[in-house]
Parts: structure tokens; C-alpha cells; sequence
């Protein structure tokens, strides 16, 4: 019984080890913040996770209504946040109350997101709902 | 998956073992290796925002005696950068108590392996790339590339002169002209990237071997001319859409000239990670992870979950075990020549080696012959070739439920519609670039068939080995967990046929496994190759068909590509002539001509029936002459040459050269040119087609030479329209969302885009821009201030040929009016000039975004040049006689020669002023011009002076002079009486030049000695202010 016990803790030690290095579940990634960067060309999205993110060969991608963006940071190499880039002009032209969702990777489809037809697909590619962007919780410096 | 399983025993039965040689099995040489550490933050280029690591690892045979060895350069992909215990991150450099993970340390299992065989294997590091790649917009595919090759140079120089950490160790032992690269994950994109930067630079390595080992496409670049393997593992939940697959798809057909062959393998149990040891859960402390866990959290896919029961994954070890075997024959055919694994990877073997621990049903790879060795039958690329094949023969479909070419425009970038993950050659990244145009095929009876005829150029078979297409099953039309089998059947010319099942040649229409989401199954095509030699009983000289017969299976769906003929040499056939132009008709009279003859000729002879001729492969022809003409190709090869003729192909239709009348001009001066045209606006140029020197009917220049000038009238062009002409024909409403729709079309010829209508609901400045591709370049953007309801936006975009324009409307402000019910009937198009292909939305032919009624017109029509010439005639001088002196009273001759006719000015004293030659005594000092013009009318002058002095003898009163004697030979005397002294004596000669003088004379008489002079007339002049005489005076 004991050897049994024993395989068992193993068996979901390793599980839970093999697993505990990315984020997975959607509770555990959220927006954070919108600040302006130090010289108000770029807007900076912030996303956390309670968990951590993917470091992979995939990118990240933020699907802002229909808008897509890709650059992205880790602040100071730290897994639980990324940081995206957003130019202020494109910022302007986002619709207020657009969902946001970030992707992990690039898939055509998820750009499809406007209610011609497509929006029924959902999102493919593994994806987190972040809530809806809110353009008034920008900071100003 | 039971019926998977027992096809695959009958198979494996069919196919009981390998008969090439295993290449994944260790080598003979013992293997060393070291590491190298330059810091963390040496390397720098402009390319990348952070300085780079210099660290790697080389393995090498402990023996260096037989070097130098061929060099594999091993590049990892993006993967956390440093742990703590079993916590991680993505900075860089790791700093305190965070180390950094030595992701290049992964491969050492094959960098060891490779080594045993002899080769130098070195394996970097670029944790720096990966920690700030994501903020670049090449993902530091640029940087990636740099790295290896700044890897390479401190290679080159340890090979050559030594240095530290080496010493002399390595001095003569790389063979750096022979160099195979390996990435993997974002390094395989990274490999990809640095073949490119290094023939860039002019190859200063030989890179002769690629690898991409389940590699990121984010920047789809392209490299032909070198042996490249994909390595696509089937369950990678990490890059879930395959992408690298395009490494193969996109370079198949790009370059006709590429002699190096394309493999992609698939690996339908691998994963993303377990390639590398460290990224491998057990393996490392911390960051590793099983990625298909990234997409199935849980892992619970019946083929890709590792908990399903009797799941299809590799174990860690059997997927290294596969790179072994599988990259190991990759580098040692192309790196180390060792061509007996040829089999493995021409896919003429489809067992794999048993050092893989494979079993047949879990490999496939794709072979994709280079252009000397294949003759393509259909490459199943365009609608096209459903009808017609690559050797422009008759293809044939009967009975078939779907027969469809897919995937090769936007309204069909799909094949399957379950888009990217589930369908990798389809796979649509930031960029508008369509994937793998491939065949559907579905039946459901045994008659059914797909048939390509064959040309009688190409009916002996036994110039080629394998017959040879790629396919994949549709999990969406096939029943599910079946495996298919067709027949292929040729028929010989008298009608005896040769049928044999694919099924027992290959494993690959196996139902692709799993069914997770949006993610699995999903088709990725295999090839499948015949040997020729197996098909019996027929004629094997005299072929007519290739036949696809589904008499097996009793129904089920396949997607194809890629069908065509191989051979182990090269296949040496006459060329096919064939071309086309731009276009066929032409107001400017410029075309441009295409060859797209097959066989690669290498000669070309161009009629292009207005008698002009070019040996050129794509020439550009400018008629000069309105007509319709005939335009021949005729190509040559070693094995023979064909023509081709389109009969009354070209039909130009100039505007009529302007008229206009050369002038001149003397020497150099202004002129004015005048032409005459059709109404239409003349321009000047200094050649045909060369710099513009000025617009309109006249032209004024100062010429100091005779100039040519080029005149060409250009003639508006015909306004055509294009699009659906309004918004009625379907029903739709107006489409708010910014920036995110618009319309893809292609310009075949080059036009200025004038307009085109727009439904607003509301008024308000919107932005306009034409880019060369969604996501693309900005090639036209226009703010337009659109009032409310229709109106005609005026753009002027001019646009140049390109496939995949993008048009749409970006800023806050859209609201403009869409169908958006099906209504659009794709492509609209004015044939030759331009297409409107489709939207970005999806189904792509389903929506019609805002533009309607272009307003489009072609270039300008051109006449033909006229030439017209400002002569400048060269100026020109007379020539006259000297200024001369006389004596008051005497005549002389004035002459003037270089013209044909002459006039002197004054007139006074002269005898002929109109005469070239005349006599003049004027009774004063004069300056006469003579002015001659020449035969071309142009006038020259020139000035001429009589200089008149004294008289002759005139003496004061009882003066007496004598000069004794006169003549004389010299010596003068001369005796005077009368005069006063003192007295000067001059000679002067007949031309006024003084030629002696004697002052201050105070005698009567005075010896005058003139030896000196030359014989001849001389006046001889006394005087002083009392008087003044000349007398003449000859000396002999």
C-alpha cells in the first residue's frame, strides 16, 4: 500500500511539475494596466497571470476588437506579466468596449472578429478573454 | 484506430524491412568536446536592440588527424533564458542567484552522434534573442542569422590562425566550404535567415545543408538552391499550425534553376520540445514542459495526449531517437555524400531505419526532386489545372463527387475550412500570402477516376525512376479512422494498362489521427512515390496516361499536389515552347514578353513579327508600327529546341507620330521647334524614352551643337469601370468597425485608379490607402472629406503591376456601405489589366467592402517618336591678305578667301567691293570688313587695314637727295643738299614694317648699309619736322 502511495505522489508530482510552467486557466490571466511609454508613442497594455507565461517558439498576440498586436515584453524577464505595445495612433482608433483576448500565436481567423459572419467561430489557438477595453483607464503621466 | 493498426501489419508485411543502410547508428570516431564563452554581452548589431552571448559548445572527433571535417552549426529556438531553482525567466543576462539555461546544450545527443561520424559540430547560444525577440518586428530572425554567421567567422579563424580557447587545435581541421546548419523551434526560421544573410555577403561560407527542426514561418522567407529537410512534428502544441511546412511549399516552384532537392518530414508522434534534452521534463530543472499540453491542458487527445490511453506520442527517447536516424541521413548525404541513405529521403524507402525505433505508420516524409531530375505532370497549381496539366495536355475527371483545385486564391485559401492548425499548408500568417494550392478529390464509386493525358513528348517512361505525387487524406470527407487506397494505372498507346494499389508503396492516406478542437486531425501531404519499373505488362516507351482509379476504397476524399516524374539522373528533354505577354493590346506599344517554356531552354529567339528579333529570355518589345502581329518563341536546349507561335497575337494601336521640321543655326544660338500632333500632349525628350526636356508644341533651346530631339504625342487613355457599378445588387448595410476590411485585387498592367463610388452614412474625412498586401506596404493613402449618402472619391492612385493589392479604409471613421450577403461575384476583372479577387473577411467571396465603380485607366497611349534635328552649322573663318601700307596714291590688292560670296565695307577706294579678290587706294588710312558667306548661308567677317602714309617724293624747296646707287646691293649712299639736320632715315618694306632706321643724320652725305635685307622693293623714307621724302628704293 505504501509503495502504491508512494507511485501515486510521484506520479502526481510529476504531473502537476510538468504542467505548473505556463499559464493555463483563464481566471489566472487578466488585463492590468494601460500607461502611456515615456515618450506617448506607445501606448503599454499589461496582462498578468497568476500562473506563468508561455516562453516558446509561438508569439503572443492581443486582439483588441478586430485589431491585432504583436510586440510584446516581459518586463524585467519576469513571467507574469507582458507588456504589449500599442502605437497611440492606433490606440485612438480602437473601439471602446471591444474585447480583448490574447492568443497564443497568430491564426488568420481570429482577426474575424467583427460580426461579419465569422465571430461565431470564437477564437482558435490557445486564448485567454481579458475582458473589454476601457480606453478611460488610460494613465497619463 | 484498430483498423489503422491491422492496415498497418498487412503493410508493414508488404514492406517487411529496410534495405538501406541505418545512418542513426554511431560512427567510428571517439568524440571530445568544449565550450566557448566570450560573455554574455559581446556581440552587437544593428539589428537587435540588446547585445548577444557568445557561447557554444563544439564536438568534434577526438582524432582531428583525418580533418578537416565538413561543420554542422546547431541553432536553439526560443525558450526561457535563466531558472532559479525551478522557477524561470526571460531576462538577460541572468543575474544573482538566476543562472542561465543552456538551451544549446540540448542537442548534445546528436551533436555527439554527428561527431562519431566525423564531422565538427558546434551548438550556440542566444538566450539574448530570445529574452527581447518579441519586441522586434522580424521576431530577431535577422539578428539569429548574424549570430551563426559571427559563430562562423571565429571558426574560420581557429581553423586558420588558432587563438583562444582552442590554441592551434582546430588549425586546418574545419572544412568550412561545407557547412550544414540546423534550427531549431525560432532558430529554425533563424537558419533559414542566416543562408540567406550569407549568400548575401557572397557566400563567404558554403552552406550546403538546411534543417529546420519545427520551425516558426513568421516572415515566410524563401531559400532556394540549397538542400533543405523540414522536420514537422505532428503533435506540436507549441508552433500548432506546422508552419514550417512552407519551407517546403513556397521554394517548390519559385526557382527554375534550383538543382537542390526539398524534404519535409513529418513525425505524427513527436512533439515540439522533446528534440531538446533540456526543454525535456526530466531532463532539466526547470522550464521544460510537454508543450502539447500548451493547446490539450490536460492531455487528453486520444493521439497527442499523453494520458489517453494507447495515445500515438513518442516517448522523450524515441523522439530523439528519430532526429537521430532522420537528420543524420539528412546531413550525410548532402554534407558527407554518403548517397546509400538516398532512399530514405527520396521516400523510396518508406521504412524507417530501425535506429529510429519507428514503425512505418509513424513517418512520413516529402520529397520534392530538383528541376533536373523531374518533369512535373500537374502541380496542381490554379484553377487550370483541373483542365489542363503541366505539359499543357488534357486532364480528365469522371464520376467525382468533388473535383476542385483549393487554396490558391483568398476565396479559397482553405481547402477544408477548418483553417490554420488543422490545415498547415493553408496556413495564413501576418502577411497575405496564400499557402499550397492543392486538388480535392472526393469519390464515392469504383468508376470514379482522375486521369492526366500525356504529351508525345513525354510518352517513354523509362527515363525515370518513381512516379511521384504528395497526398493527404480529408479527415472531412473521409470515413473517419479509415485508411485509403486508390490504384494508379498507365496506359500504353495500345491500350494495355498497368494498375498498382498505393497501399502497397506507402502508408500516407492514413485518416490523420486525433480530434482536439481546432487543432487535430489535420493534413499535412506526404509523398507517395512508385518505381516505374513496377508497373508490367505494358509498353513502358509508349505511355498515353496516368490514371488515378478509386476503385478501392469504396469512397473517401484526398487532397494532392505535386504530381510528376523522377529520376535519379538528370532528365535531359527537349524544351516545350510557350510564353505570353503582359498584354495583347496596346495604344503605348509596349509589352512585355514571358517565356514559359518547360525543359529549361537556354536559348531563346523572339519574332516579334514587326521585324525586330531578341535572344533575350523575358524581353521588353516597343512596336513602332500600329498593326496586328504574329510573335514566335523558339527555345533551345542540349536535347533539342521547339517553337511556338501565337498567330495575330499582338495588336497595337499608336496615336500617329507628331510632325514637326527640323531648323538651324550658325555656329551656335537659340532655337525654336514647332510640332504638330492630334491634340494630344507632345513631349520632348533627348533619345526615345529618355530624359523629358519639355511638354507642348514648341520647344525653345540654345544649342551650341547640331542636337536631335524626340518627340512622342501621349494621348489620354480609355476610361473603363470595373466592380460591381453601385450597391443594389445585393443587400448588405454600412460597416462601422475601423481599419478592418477591404478589398484584395491584382494589376495585371499598369493604370491610375480615378475613382471610385462610396456609400457614406454620414459626412466626414475617411483615409483611403492602398497597401501591397494586408498588413503590407503603404503604397497610396489619401484623406478624402466624403459627404453623406453616394459620391465618386477621387483617388489618382497610380498603380504598377502587383498580385494581392489591399484597398480599404483606415482611421476611426468607416461607416460605409458593404454587401454582405453572398451576392459578390468574384473576380471582377477587365482581363489583362485588373482583378478585384476578393475581401479579407472570410468566406472571403461573401462581402464586397465600399469601392464600387472603379474608375480605371490605363497608362497614357504613345505614339511612336519623330525625330526632329537642330542643325548648328560649324562656324567658319575667311582668310584675308595682311594689312598693308602704301604710299598716298598707290593701289594694292585686297583679298579674302573661305566663302562663296563676299562684300567689303566702306566701299571707298575700292575696285570690286563684292569680289573675294579687289584693288584698293584709298587716299586715307582705312580699316575695310569683308564679310563671306558659305554654302550653308552662315556669314563670317574679318577686318582688314590699308594704312595710307605720305607721298612719294615730296620735298621741301631746293632739297636735293640722291641715292646712289638705286638700285643697289647693299651699300647706299646718300647725298643731300638743301635739307635740314638733323634728319631720320627709315626703309621700310612693301607691307609698312620698318625694317632699318638711322636718327640724328647730321651730313650731307651718309653710307646706308642694307646687306642685311633680302632682295626686292623697298621705300626709303628721310624726314624730320621741316620735311619729308620716300623715295623707292630696290635692292638686288
Amino acid at each position: 500500500m505504501k509503495k502504491h502511495l508512494l507511485l501515486l505522489t510521484l506520479f502526481i508530482g510529476c504531473f502537476f511539475a510538468s504542467y505548473s510552467s505556463f499559464a493555463q486557466s483563464e481566471a489566472a490571466v487578466y488585463f492590468n494596466s494601460l500607461t502611456l511609454n515615456q515618450d506617448s508613442s506607445k501606448v503599454l497594455l499589461s496582462i498578468k497571470t497568476t500562473e506563468s507565461f508561455i516562453v516558446g517558439a509561438n508569439r503572443y498576440v492581443l486582439h483588441i476588437g478586430g485589431q491585432t498586436f504583436y510586440q510584446s515584453f516581459h518586463p524585467k524577464g519576469e513571467l507574469n506579466e507582458i507588456i504589449f505595445f500599442i502605437p497611440t495612433y492606433d490606440f485612438s482608433n480602437l473601439i471602446a468596449q471591444s474585447n480583448m483576448v490574447l492568443v497564443y500565436g497568430f491564426y488568420h481567423q481570429n482577426t474575424l472578429q467583427d460580426g461579419e459572419g465569422n465571430s461565431q467561430h470564437g477564437y482558435i489557438g490557445k486564448h485567454w478573454r481579458i475582458g473589454e477595453f476601457t480606453p478611460e483607464l488610460l494613465k497619463k503621466n | 484506430m484498430k483498423i489503422i493498426l491491422l492496415l498497418s501489419s498487412i503493410f508493414i508485411c508488404t514492406l517487411s524491412f529496410s534495405q538501406t543502410p541505418d545512418p542513426g547508428l554511431p560512427g567510428e570516431y571517439e568524440v571530445s568536446s568544449q565550450e566557448y564563452d566570450f560573455g554574455d554581452e559581446t556581440f552587437v548589431t544593428p539589428s537587435f536592440p540588446d547585445m548577444i552571448e557568445v557561447i557554444g559548445s563544439v564536438h568534434y572527433p577526438s582524432d582531428l588527424s583525418d580533418g578537416p571535417f565538413p561543420v554542422l552549426v546547431f541553432l536553439h529556438g526560443r525558450h526561457s533564458t535563466c531558472y532559479n531553482g525551478g522557477s524561470t525567466s526571460i531576462a538577460w543576462p541572468c543575474t544573482g542567484s538566476w543562472s542561465a539555461i543552456p538551451s544549446y546544450q540540448g542537442y548534445d545527443y546528436l551533436a555527439e552522434q554527428m561527431a562519431s561520424h566525423g564531422y565538427i559540430v558546434i551548438s550556440i547560444s542566444a538566450n539574448s534573442i530570445s529574452s527581447t525577440d518579441n519586441t522586434t518586428p522580424d521576431y530577431g530572425m535577422r539578428a539569429r542569422g548574424e549570430l551563426v554567421q559571427h559563430h562562423l567567422n571565429l571558426w574560420k579563424d581557429w581553423s586558420t590562425v588558432g587563438g583562444d580557447p582552442f590554441g592551434d587545435l582546430f588549425i586546418g581541421k574545419l572544412d568550412l566550404e561545407n557547412v550544414g546548419t540546423m534550427g531549431h523551434s525560432r532558430g529554425g526560421e533563424g537558419v533559414i535567415e542566416h543562408a540567406l544573410y550569407n549568400r548575401e555577403l557572397g557566400s563567404p561560407f558554403g552552406i550546403n545543408a538546411v534543417l529546420t527542426l519545427a520551425p516558426v514561418d513568421f516572415n515566410r522567407p524563401v531559400l532556394n538552391g540549397i538542400p533543405i529537410m523540414n522536420i514537422a512534428p505532428y503533435c506540436d502544441g507549441d508552433v500548432a499550425d506546422l508552419q514550417g511546412v512552407h519551407f517546403y511549399d513556397d521554394a517548390r516552384y519559385l526557382d527554375d534553376d534550383d538543382t537542390m532537392p526539398k524534404h519535409n518530414l513529418m513525425m505524427l508522434g513527436a512533439n515540439h520540445n522533446y528534440y531538446n534534452t533540456v526543454w525535456t521534463p526530466g531532463e532539466f530543472p526547470a522550464g521544460a514542459a510537454d508543450d502539447w499540453g500548451y493547446v490539450d491542458t490536460w492531455q487528453t487527445d486520444e493521439h497527442c495526449g499523453s494520458s489517453a490511453p494507447e495515445n500515438g506520442r513518442y516517448t522523450p527517447e524515441k523522439q530523439r531517437n528519430s532526429l537521430l536516424a532522420y537528420a543524420s541521413a539528412f546531413f550525410r548525404v548532402y554534407i558527407g555524400g554518403e548517397n546509400e541513405f538516398d532512399p530514405i529521403l527520396k521516400v523510396t524507402d518508406v521504412i524507417p531505419p530501425a535506429s529510429s525505433t519507428l514503425d512505418p505508420e509513424d513517418i512520413f516524409m516529402s520529397y520534392h526532386p530538383p528541376t533536373h531530375k523531374r518533369v512535373d505532370v500537374n502541380k496542381q497549381i490554379g484553377e487550370d489545372a483541373e483542365l489542363t496539366n503541366d505539359l499543357m495536355t488534357d486532364v480528365e475527371a469522371s464520376g467525382l463527387v468533388v473535383y476542385d483545385i483549393c487554396g490558391d486564391d483568398f476565396g479559397e485559401q482553405y481547402c477544408i475550412g477548418e483553417g490554420a492548425s488543422q490545415e498547415p499548408h493553408n496556413k495564413n500568417g501576418g502577411v497575405a500570402v496564400l499557402g499550397l494550392s492543392q486538388l480535392e478529390l472526393e469519390w464515392n464509386s469504383a468508376d470514379d477516376y482522375y486521369q492526366n493525358n500525356l504529351p508525345d513528348f513525354l510518352t517513354d517512361f523509362t527515363q525515370f525512376d518513381q512516379l511521384q505525387f504528395r497526398a493527404a487524406v480529408n479527415f472531412a470527407t473521409s470515413p473517419t479512422d479509415t485508411e485509403l487506397n486508390f490504384n494508379i494505372v498507365l496506359t500504353d498507346n495500345l491500350d494495355e494498362t498497368a494498375s498498382l494499389p498505393v497501399g502497397d508503396y506507402s502508408h500516407a492516406l492514413f485518416f490523420p489521427p486525433g480530434d482536439y478542437g481546432t487543432v487535430l486531425p489535420r493534413t499535412m501531404h506526404n509523398t507517395i512515390s512508385i518505381p516505374v519499373e513496377d508497373f508490367t505488362g505494358i509498353d513502358l516507351e509508349n505511355i498515353k496516361n496516368i490514371r488515378f482509379e478509386f476503385n478501392e476504397s469504396a469512397e473517401g476524399g484526398i487532397l494532392i499536389s505535386d504530381l510528376a516524374l523522377s529520376s535519379n539522373n538528370p532528365v535531359l528533354l527537349p524544351p516545350i515552347a510557350n510564353f505570353e505577354a503582359n498584354i495583347t493590346t496596346s495604344c503605348t506599344g509596349e509589352i512585355s514578353f514571358t517565356d514559359l517554356s518547360t525543359f529549361n531552354p537556354t536559348e531563346w529567339f523572339w519574332d516579334f513579327g514587326d521585324g525586330n528579333t531578341s535572344t533575350e529570355e523575358d524581353p521588353i518589345h516597343i512596336y513602332e508600327t500600329n498593326g496586328v502581329f504574329t510573335v514566335s518563341l523558339t527555345v533551345t536546349n542540349e536535347a533539342g529546341s521547339d517553337e511556338y507561335i501565337e498567330t495575330a497575337y499582338i495588336e497595337i494601336d499608336r496615336p500617329l507620330a507628331p510632325l514637326a521640321e527640323g531648323t538651324s543655326v550658325c555656329g551656335e544660338g537659340e532655337i525654336i521647334l514647332n510640332a504638330t500632333g492630334a491634340g494630344g500632349t507632345i513631349n520632348w525628350y533627348d533619345s526615345p524614352g529618355g530624359t523629358l526636356l519639355g511638354t507642348g508644341t514648341t520647344y525653345e533651346d540654345y544649342i551650341t551643337e547640331t542636337t536631335n530631339y524626340y518627340i512622342q504625342e501621349e494621348m489620354p487613355n480609355e476610361l473603363m469601370s470595373v466592380g460591381p457599378p453601385n450597391r443594389f445588387f445585393g443587400s448588405g448595410g454600412y460597416f462601422g468597425a475601423n481599419d478592418l476590411r477591404g478589398i484584395f485585387f491584382d494589376v495585371y498592367s499598369p493604370f491610375i485608379l480615378e475613382s471610385v463610388k462610396v456609400y457614406a452614412n454620414g459626412s466626414g474625412i475617411r483615409k483611403i490607402q492602398v497597401l501591397d498586401g494586408e498588413g503590407g506596404t503603404v503604397v497610396h493613402s489619401l484623406d478624402v472629406d466624403i459627404p453623406n449618402g453616394e459620391s465618386v472619391v477621387t483617388l489618382n492612385f497610380p498603380l504598377e503591376v502587383h498580385d494581392g493589392y489591399y484597398i480599404k479604409i483606415t482611421g476611426a471613421l468607416v461607416d460605409l456601405y458593404r454587401i454582405n450577403d453572398g451576392s459578390p461575384d468574384y473576380p471582377y476583372e477587365i482581363p489583362g489589366i485588373v482583378a478585384l479577387t476578393g475581401s479579407n473577411a472570410d468566406p472571403s467571396t461573401d462581402f464586397y467592402y465600399f469601392f464600387f465603380d472603379w474608375k480605371i485607366r490605363e497608362s497614357n497611349c504613345l505614339s511612336p517618336f519623330t525625330e526632329v534635328t537642330a542643325t548648328a552649322t560649324p562656324s567658319f573663318e575667311i582668310e584675308t591678305s595682311d594689312d598693308v601700307t602704301i604710299i598716298a596714291g598707290e593701289t594694292t590688292t585686297l583679298t579674302a578667301t573661305g566663302g562663296i560670296s563676299y562684300s567689303w565695307t566702306p566701299e571707298t577706294g575700292l575696285s570690286d567691293p563684292d569680289a573675294g579678290t579687289t584693288d584698293a587706294n584709298p587716299a586715307v588710312t582705312t580699316t575695310y570688313t569683308v564679310t563671306a558667306l558659305n554654302e550653308e548661308g552662315c556669314a563670317s567677317s574679318a577686318e582688314l587695314t590699308v594704312t595710307v602714309e605720305g607721298n612719294l617724293n615730296v620735298k621741301e624747296n631746293n632739297q636735293v637727295i640722291s641715292l646712289q646707287p638705286n638700285p643697289t646691293t647693299g651699300v647706299l649712299n646718300i647725298q643731300t643738299e638743301g635739307v635740314h639736320f638733323p634728319y631720320t632715315i627709315e626703309v621700310l618694306n612693301l607691307a609698312g614694317q620698318l625694317v632699318y632706321k638711322h636718327e640724328k643724320v647730321t651730313e650731307t652725305i651718309v653710307q646706308v648699309n642694307l646687306d642685311n635685307l633680302s632682295d626686292g622693293l623697298y621705300y626709303i623714307k628721310l624726314y624730320n619736322s621741316k620735311f619729308e621724302t620716300i623715295e623707292k628704293l630696290i635692292i638686288r
